[in-house]
């Protein structure tokens, strides 16, 4: 059976500012759940109070059914890449784990297994100061592996990563829910999270936006462009079949929202339409995610 | 929780760093030096006193174990690791009390150490085992004092200042103050705690409220107040 994270009425207010805002959602065991936000949006907020590091002003963050501080030996339950750099730069890579293992008596046994997992045994006598970014990003992962918990939590995981690490943490993350664990992953990156996660928590000034599968909130945003010389006709045509369509202005076509293009094609080609152009958008689902989101990104440059 | 796993933690944690090693050998050219130069220029008949030998660990080696014992705190809090020690460790009263228990036994025991290898530096009575237990004794709180302090301030830099000033200059200064000095003097946490390990130091005599067994109970009161306070702080306070 694997272990839900439930979040209800979560919030944390600091000073005047509403920084989670009644959040209430579950997360799932067994996929990866996407946690979508512009930066400041409340993500590393939120996983702080799931991780007890935080006290929410009110609501609560339940890992099966109990709060992070009732867990004994809390390594076995849940593990947690907050930060990289958290980690004295004059301790060794092995060092580093074996104090976070002695804390929920992990096996010396078991830092080794872990090292090798992520890929750093041979660095494991060198000081964690001197690590790269992607190199510290692996021993944060190696240490919330050490417990072989059945809940992950990742907070911004990929961030400054090159290609290849991406790519191992992408793979990672999803063995790791291929196990039947619950992976919770933040990314104020859309394009990353649609790669990776089976469903999309989305919010915005700390209040939830979308709680959905990834396939239905690409769905929701997938628009399909026509051109015809009998534009006016296909507005027509669309509207009275019930389907959202908006005029895009500068090439004299028309964005249709919330149906295939086969659907598009085919109604024109039953009306006698004729179509000069008929294509899924690509950018659209960034498209999408920006207008989600757009009234709830706090800090953003005027242009 | 495990209190024998939390502790376990923190000794691994002390020891795969190299503050430990630093503060040892400043803490033993401080001690033995001083033994040292003191028998060298020592006057009259005899060996030098033995209090006299001990002076460089009780005046100066401690307040060095004092900072490394703030610094296992101070330093968490300036990488974030803290954050990794609270998670692995959801209970913080217990992720302190470990932390003074290890810094005041690594205290306890290099104290002990250097007070007898003064006393043997400086060729004074071999047999002063009182003096050792009350430095030994001293020792332990002052680190406890010190990682309250470093709970307390977070930050290294405030934590390192005022556990240098607070005994080697504050007390001295408002003890020796013409007039308030007699009144305060009695007050002072470390100026009991010098009483108590009869080191004299530069503070006056004056006449103590309570014994030297009254004198440590003090200071062993001021560092649990200290220490609760910061109990109480870090339980509140986000991580």
């Amino acid at each position: 059976m694997g272990v839900m994270i439930e979040l209800a009425g979560l919030t944390k207010v600091f000073g005047s500012t509403r920084a989670v805002d009644g959040l209430t959602c579950s997360i799932e065991p067994g996929m990866v759940t996407g946690f979508l936000g512009p930066n400041g949006a409340g993500k590393t907020t939120t996983m702080r109070m799931i991780l007890g590091l935080d006290r929410p002003t009110s609501g609560t963050a339940t890992i099966d059914g109990k709060s992070y501080r009732e867990l004994a030996d809390p390594l076995r339950h849940v593990g947690a890449l907050l930060d990289a750099k958290q980690v004295h730069p004059n301790r060794s890579v092995r060092a580093h784990l074996q104090w976070i293992a002695a804390t929920n008596r992990l096996s010396a046994a078991r830092v080794d297994e872990v090292l090798d997992m992520v890929g750093l045994t041979a660095v494991a006598g060198n000081r964690a100061g001197t690590l790269s970014l992607g190199m510290s990003q692996r021993l944060g992962i190696a240490a919330s592996l050490l417990g072989d918990p059945p809940v992950l939590l990742f907070d911004e995981p990929v961030n400054g990563l090159d290609p290849e690490g991406i790519r191992w943490v992408r793979t990672l993350m999803r063995s790791l829910a291929g196990e039947g664990r619950t992976v919770f992953v933040s990314s104020h990156l859309l394009a990353e999270m649609s790669n990776t996660a089976d469903r999309l928590v989305v919010i915005g000034r700390g209040k939830l936006i979308a709680s959905t599968t990834v396939t239905e909130f690409v769905g929701r945003a997938d628009s399909v462009r026509v051109r015809s010389p009998q534009l006016d006709l296909l507005r027509q045509v669309l509207t009275e079949a019930g389907i959202a369509v908006d005029d895009d202005q500068a090439a004299l076509a028309l964005l249709v929202r919330g149906a295939a293009s086969e659907v598009v094609g085919e109604l024109a080609a039953k009306n006698g339409i004729t179509l000069h152009e008929l294509s899924s958008q690509q950018g659209s689902l960034e498209d999408a995610y920006m207008k989600l989101t757009d009234d709830a990104v706090q800090y953003r440059a005027v242009t | 929780m495990g209190v024998a796993a939390a502790l376990n933690a923190e000794r691994i944690k002390l020891f795969t760093t190299r503050s430990p090693l630093w503060s040892a050998v400043a803490v033993a050219v401080l001690s033995l030096g001083l033994a040292a130069i003191q028998a060298e220029t020592v006057y009259g008949p005899g060996p030098l006193e033995p209090e006299k030998a001990a002076m460089g660990i009780a005046v100066f080696g401690v307040p060095v174990l004092m900072i490394l014992s703030s610094l296992t705190v101070t330093n968490e809090y300036r990488s974030g690791l803290i954050r990794t020690t609270f998670m692995a460790v959801p209970n913080r009263t217990l992720v302190l009390v470990a932390k003074a228990v290890v810094a005041a036994v690594f205290s306890g025991i290099y104290a002990a150490v250097m007070v007898a290898a003064s006393i043997a530096v400086a060729r004074s009575d071999p047999h002063e085992w009182g003096l050792v237990g009350a430095i030994t004794l001293y020792a332990m709180l002052a680190s406890v004092l010190a990682v309250g302090v470093g709970a307390l301030l977070r930050a290294s830099a405030g934590a390192v200042a005022l556990l240098l000033l607070w005994p080697l200059v504050v007390e001295p200064m408002l003890a020796n103050m013409p007039k308030m000095g007699t009144q305060v003097g009695p007050y002072l946490p470390f100026a009991n705690a010098f009483i108590f390990i009869r080191v004299q130091w530069l503070y006056p005599v004056y006449a103590m409220p309570w014994g030297a067994v009254g004198s440590i109970v003090y200071f062993a009161v001021v560092t649990a107040v200290v220490f609760a306070a910061a109990l109480v702080v870090i339980n509140r306070r986000d991580a």
